[in-house]
């Protein structure tokens, strides 16, 4: 356990810091985030034609309304410490790999929801909207790192799974 | 049974969402004065380790104010003159404070019985954490809420690069992932009965081994 503390906290704060650096954001977190962008105007205009993309800010083009997808909202913070988790959970490279891509697609389709949903609550209530935004989502999309990392802990228990069994 | 154990990770995660819904509705009525344990330990974390940036420190229900040393020269007057003054930096303490709806939440969503102990000291490490979101949000404030901000606090560059880190990691990652890890640790026969569990399903998975 405490080696797994140990290194996930490592892990944790070094990928944290390499995310905050230049370069990564440059050509990593930005592109993604106005990728992430455009997915959510490309789902809500089955529904919704007002919506259009500029940048990473996701705009009603009728009423001016628009949210911008800043850092903690991109999901890049959550899949970090997913990643953390996952590296520093006893398992084959394998398994963790697979983790790691599974864990990006779930906590990422979440993470659509909670841009989609903050879009709409800001056009309908801003203090609904402030307390989804600055409270309630950050609570879900953690529970959602946690379900990612449970159920692959599950999936993966090796040799400490062996060990509480006994 | 609403406190017993949950019969699987799905009722968990249902009962977890849920009760982060109801808990941090119900924080958000009262966090101004749940947040005072953060508070304090905040304005006592400034007063002792800050001198060097903090001049003073006002505490009223909801906001914690610090007089920073960093000057700010204001626009020049008719006569030429610009008026000085320091930086002041506020914060609202209930901000990060959402770290003990989503602490309860897991708490009781994984049921059963837990240790008075550990839960206590679960409480103190989430208001610790709460209060390390609130100092490195002031500290930001102070370094970078003038120009020359960092200079005049005598703050080297990696100095400036390490409050930036801490803030970001206060904001972004304390409030969530603190609680996370302190019920993993209260709770961690639940993390056991979900390891136990997928040992169970590997020994009875079709084309397994039968041990």
């Amino acid at each position: 356990m405490l080696r797994f503390l140990t290194t996930f906290v490592v892990l944790l704060i070094a990928l944290f810091a390499i995310n905050l650096t230049q370069p990564v954001q440059e050509h990593f977190v930005l592109p993604w985030t106005e990728l992430l962008a455009r997915i959510c105007v490309a789902l809500v205009t089955q529904f919704d034609a007002t919506a259009i993309a500029n940048g990473k800010v996701l705009y009603n083009a009728t009423t001016g309304f628009g949210v911008s997808i800043e850092p903690g909202c991109n999901g890049i913070e959550a899949f970090i410490v997913l990643v953390a988790a996952v590296v520093a959970f006893p398992a084959p490279w394998g398994r963790k790999l697979l983790g790691i891509v599974i864990g990006f697609v779930a906590i990422q389709a979440v993470n659509v929801v909670r841009v989609i949903s903050l879009f709409y609550l800001g056009q309908w209530n801003m203090a609904v909207f402030n307390f989804a935004h600055e409270y309630l989502w950050q609570a879900l999309i953690m529970l959602d790192v946690l379900v990612v990392w449970l159920l692959w802990v599950r999936a993966n228990p090796g040799r400490l799974g062996a060990v509480a069994a006994a | 049974m609403l406190f017993g154990r949950p019969a699987s990770l799905a009722r968990f995660f249902v009962r977890a969402g849920v009760a982060i819904f109801v808990l941090t509705a119900l924080w958000v009525t009262a966090a101004r004065w749940l947040a005072e344990p953060a508070a304090w330990l905040t304005r006592f974390a400034l007063e002792t380790t800050g001198s060097r940036w903090v001049k003073a420190v006002q505490a009223e229900p909801g906001k914690l104010t610090v007089d920073t040393w960093v000057v700010v020269r204001g626009e020049a007057d008719a006569t030429g003159r610009r008026p000085v003054g320091d930086l002041v930096v506020d914060v609202a303490t209930y901000k990060y404070g959402y770290s003990l709806p989503l602490l309860l939440a897991l708490l009781l969503a994984a049921g059963g019985r837990k240790s008075w102990w550990r839960l206590g000291i679960g409480l103190l490490l989430v208001v610790a954490a709460h209060a390390a979101s609130l100092y490195f949000a002031l500290l930001r404030l102070a370094v970078f809420g003038a120009p020359g901000g960092a200079a005049q606090l005598g703050l080297g560059p990696w100095q400036v690069e390490g409050i930036a880190l801490g803030y970001q990691a206060g904001v972004l990652l304390l409030p969530t992932l603190t609680p996370v890890m302190v019920w993993l640790w209260i709770d961690r026969e639940f993390l056991a009965s979900i390891l136990i569990d997928g040992v169970l399903r590997q020994r009875v998975a079709p084309g397994g081994d039968a041990s």
